[in-house]
């Protein structure tokens, strides 16, 4: 695996962002993980994350149209870049690769 | 609900428009306002203007705000290439302007470099062993009636064993006791290798474990212990047993003492207070003097040096030992009413403030006030070169004032323009300093022989020096473009651009209180060096109540055995005979070499109630007439005299000393002298043993030819004639001494060689601050000039003459220099009487002095000036008014 290494928060944002496509922007993150999860995440986390990913490569920005509800502000919306598929495509499957090395069925007692 | 009402709080919008980069504001602000709105229709107002402040306050990380700065640098470095061309083209525009700012600034960084180094430099000694922190060396003061009589840096012996048996904080002592005499080798293939060694130390082991002299060989724990053991150092070694290995191999000190070779030290280095090639065990003195050497309390020779614990409180621990000194010492120094103090020194302080008798290496210890004397002249000179390219810059804002309109016209800000006259300031500073590297590179060789200290050149290689590079750009592209950048940016373009722009009457305050700051320094040092001068002349002319011309030196071979004296005897009436040979004398000391044969003095009846310590020089017979010593009254010794060996002969100081009324009264009296008794037969008039920076002590002269370190012939013509006539009795009557020989005035005269060479660099130094000074006046000169080149035309025209206009022109600047004049002088006078205080006998100021000194910068100034002046009062009205 490359040097690059995704902490388990940005994962998460970078999944997010993969999973919203247009409508990706801060608190479109913040309210998909509360629902998808249940977790409660701060929006300043959410921004300093994306910007960190956008840093590494992973997510790239543009500003999208304006809405009313914003008070006439547009959204920084981001998309995912083809590094960021490959990046959490390579850690999906490490993830599974060492999964598959748990023996399975074991008894757990106390 | 007003409208008003339903919006965020605009504190907290502000707060986040101000930390927030602009880039992503307008993102994070939305997402804000959206969370704002949904909590204010789920929570209400209240709870949404909580929420919207703390979430403003969590944007407030590094991982946001930190973005600022990357966006600004983005920015300026579009520019920086810009700006750098500009500043090129406008160097290339006004090559005379560039070409005097560098040069100033150039000289002025590396003459600071130069000097730094030495100063750093002087800073180091000692500081390469390891724990010099922690290692005190042991001051003795010595009180005789109350009153302070000696201070030295050799402590009696038993003050080493003292200190370590009864205090826990000191680690380890050790003891250092110079002495010097003929080292011999017995050579199986070269014969007998002699030399005279006046560097060798009887040294305990411990000196190993205080300081870091590295052995190269040996054991640095077993080395020096035992009797007639020595540690040699690698030169020795070289030059007694060239290639062959010296371990175990014997040498013999003045042909009688043998001691064995167990260790070679690397040379000394040469930033080291004590120097020596031999180190003799300490044992051997043990021996021989009967544990006097450990127990003695009377005996100061010996340099002694303790580590104490890390961090051990100094000041607590003289305390402690002050109060251990009196409890122990207390009743024996009742008895001779005197007094002893020991004081612990730190090892750092030694080379610049100790200035003790008996030091290690006199001729070579530096002085503090001269070293920071230095600092300050090479801050000045900086400063000097910085304040040029000010007055240069400001003069020249109107030159600048139209670009600086456009510029702003098309936008630009005004720390845009600052970053612009920023980078002007720091190109030319780069090209400085590049040009005073190649100075200080080429300049180091001639600066070494000048300051005569051997710094070695290694320093290129060392971060530190690069640092203090980096630091005198980095200052001066700081300091001196920072008040130009501001005057220039801070141009109103609608007033520039119409042609309204005036030079501010502020400008002009500063420009010229500048310059007569730079003057005023420059005066103060010109002052300065001639005083230094005039000391030193005075010191080298005064007359010091002994001849020291035409007379040549040999190092007396020592007595070695019973035939000496009659040996002495025989080679002077040998030598005698030769032509050219007018007189010889031997005696234990010549003038200029610091006498350590000191012995207590008191009379038998009468006089003061405490011993006074008397240094005692040995003389002969002809001692007295050779030298041209005058007596105040008795006689000098005399071969018509038997038993002269029973009595003695005083300084007038002595006399004093010693409470006789005058030098007549003394005659006859007896004095006791160490252990024994003498008779007072003559009193000499007071002459200079040592320099003219020491006052004269109180001396005694006592018979003893046997102890003769000096063989003194007071020659006439060619010597190379006359020591090739000498060499034949030489050998005859002590073979196996080598013959070195050298000149009385100049071995005296070395004792000046410090001052000499600070007066050297001081002057040096001076000229290079006035040399810059005078470029920055010629440039503001030259510059003034050219503005007024329309009125000089037109006051031609109206029947001035050349002369009137160049007083016009040079009036101001003169002005200025006279002012700077009067606050100089009594700055410089303060200065020098300070200096001068710290000699004995020195000069008095004659105030006259300072009008010369300033009438010379004023010619000077007048000088750099009238160039441009002349030119300009010259040109031809007809072609200077053509133009508009």
């Amino acid at each position: 695996m490359n040097k690059e290494y995704l902490g388990e928060f940005e994962e998460l944002v970078l999944t997010m962002v993969g999973i919203l496509q247009e409508e990706a922007y801060g608190n479109a993150i913040v309210n998909e993980i509360k629902e998808r999860l249940g977790r409660e995440s701060n929006l300043s986390a959410v921004h300093v994350t994306l910007y960190r990913l956008e840093d590494k490569g992973f997510v790239k920005s543009g500003m999208g149209g304006a809405t009313n509800a914003r008070g006439g502000r547009r959204k920084r919306i981001f998309t995912i870049t083809n590094a960021g598929m490959a990046m959490l495509r390579v850690m999906k499957e490490s993830r599974i690769e060492l999964w598959k090395l748990i023996p399975q069925l074991k008894i757990v007692g106390f | 609900m007003s409208k008003d009402d339903s919006q965020p709080p605009r504190l907290a919008i502000a707060f986040l428009q101000w930390f927030c980069p602009p880039s992503l504001y307008e993102g994070i602000s939305g997402d804000l306002a959206e969370e704002f709105e949904e909590d204010l229709s789920k929570d209400g107002i209240s709870v949404a203007k909580r929420r919207y402040i703390r979430n403003v306050f969590r944007f407030f990380r590094p991982g946001i705000v930190l973005r600022n700065n990357f966006v600004i640098e983005l920015i300026a470095s579009d520019m920086i290439v810009n700006y750098l061309k500009t500043a090129f083209r406008n160097f290339l525009k006004h090559k005379s302007f560039t070409a005097l700012n560098i040069t100033g600034l150039a000289l002025g960084m590396a003459a600071s470099l130069l000097i730094l180094q030495y100063v750093k430099y002087e800073r180091s000694f000692d500081s390469f062993h390891s724990k010099a922190e922690d290692i005190y060396r042991i001051q003795y003061n010595g009180y005789n009636n109350g009153k302070l009589s000696f201070e030295c840096a050799a402590a009696v012996p038993a003050v080493g064993p003292a200190l370590k048996n009864n205090f826990p904080e000191v680690k380890r002592f050790t003891r250092l006791y110079p002495v010097s005499g003929v080292i011999s080798y017995e050579s199986p293939d070269r014969g007998l290798i002699s030399f005279k060694e006046d560097k060798m130390q009887i040294t305990d082991s411990s000196v190993f474990e205080v300081f870091d002299f590295p052995l190269v060989k040996g054991n640095k724990l077993t080395v020096l212990e035992g009797p007639n053991k020595a540690v040699i150092s690698e030169k020795a070694a070289k030059k007694y047993f060239g290639d062959t290995d010296p371990i175990g191999k014997t040498i013999a000190w003045d042909g009688r003492r043998k001691f064995e070779v167990t260790g070679i030290f690397k040379d000394i280095p040469a930033n080291s207070h004590i120097k020596f090639d031999f180190m003799l065990s300490y044992q051997t003195l043990n021996r021989e003097t009967n544990n006097e050497s450990e127990t003695a309390w009377g005996w100061y020779d010996f340099n002694t040096y303790v580590l104490l614990e890390p961090g051990t409180n100094v000041s607590v621990l003289q305390a402690k030992w002050d109060n251990y000194l009196e409890k122990t010492r207390g009743e024996s120094w009742k008895k001779y009413n005197s007094r002893q103090e020991f004081i612990l020194r730190p090892l750092l302080d030694i080379h610049l403030k100790a200035k003790l008798l008996q030091e290690s290496q006199p001729e070579e210890l530096g002085d503090y006030d001269s070293v920071y004397a230095l600092t300050f002249i090479a801050l000045f000179i900086l400063i000097i070169a910085w304040v040029n390219y000010i007055n240069l810059a400001t003069a020249r804002s109107f030159d600048r004032a139209n670009e600086v309109g456009v510029r702003k016209a098309m936008g630009a800000q005004k720390n845009q323009l600052m970053y612009q006259f920023l980078s002007e300031s720091f190109l030319m500073n780069m090209l400085a300093a590049i040009i005073a590297l190649v100075i200080v590179r080429l300049a180091w060789p001639a600066f070494s022989t000048l300051t005569g200290r051997n710094i070695p050149t290694d320093f290129v290689m060392q971060a530190e020096f690069w640092i203090m590079v980096a630091g005198l750009f980095a200052a001066g592209t700081v300091l001196a473009g920072f008040y130009p950048a501001i005057i220039l940016s801070s141009f109103k373009p609608i007033a520039v651009l119409k042609g309204k722009i005036m030079q501010t009457k502020q400008g002009n305050v500063l420009r010229k209180s500048l310059v007569v700051f730079q003057f005023v320094a420059s005066v103060v040092l010109i002052s300065g060096s001639i005083i230094v001068y005039m000391q030193l002349n005075f010191m080298r002319n005064q007359d010091l109540g002994i001849d020291i011309n035409q007379k040549l030196i040999i190092k007396g071979p020592g007595a070695t055995d019973s035939t000496y004296a009659s040996k002495q005897e025989s080679f002077r009436n040998e030598v005698l005979r030769i032509s050219g040979v007018k007189s010889m004398t031997s005696s234990s000391n010549i003038p200029g070499d610091e006498i350590f044969w000191a012995n207590g003095i008191r009379r038998l009846v009468g006089g003061p109630e405490s011993t006074i310590s008397g240094y005692a020089l040995a003389i002969d017979y002809d001692y007295i007439p050779a030298f041209g010593l005058k007596l105040a009254a008795g006689r000098g010794y005399d071969r018509n005299y038997t038993n002269e060996n029973k009595n003695i002969i005083l300084n007038e100081a002595m006399t004093e000393a010693l409470d006789f009324a005058d030098p007549k009264a003394a005659l006859g009296e007896k004095v006791i002298h160490g252990r024994d008794t003498f008779e007072i037969v003559g009193v000499l008039e007071n002459y200079h043993q040592m320099s003219l920076k020491e006052t004269v002590g109180p001396l005694v002269f006592r018979f003893s030819p046997d102890n003769s370190s000096f063989y003194v012939f007071k020659i006439e013509g060619n010597h190379k004639e006359i020591l090739a006539a000498m060499e034949g009795p030489w050998k005859t009557f002590f073979p196996g001494n080598p013959l070195d020989y050298f000149f009385l005035d100049q071995f005296f005269n070395r004792q000046y060689e410090k001052d000499r060479q600070f007066g050297n660099v001081f002057s040096l130094f001076t000229g290079l601050a006035i040399f810059v000074a005078c470029l920055g006046l010629f440039g503001l000169a030259s510059f003034l000039t050219l503005q007024r080149t329309k009125e000089i035309g037109v006051r031609k025209v109206l029947g001035s003459t050349v002369t009137q206009i160049v007083m016009l022109l040079s009036k101001g600047f003169i002005q200025l220099v006279v002012i700077a004049n009067l606050i100089a002088w009594p700055l410089a006078w303060w200065l020098m009487d300070r200096w001068l205080q710290t000699f004995p006998y020195h000069i008095t100021i004659n105030p006259l002095l300072f009008v010369a000194a300033g009438a010379g910068v004023i010619l000077i100034a007048f000088l750099s000036i009238s160039m441009q002046t002349l030119k300009a009062a010259r040109s031809n009205p007809a072609q200077t008014l053509k133009y508009e």
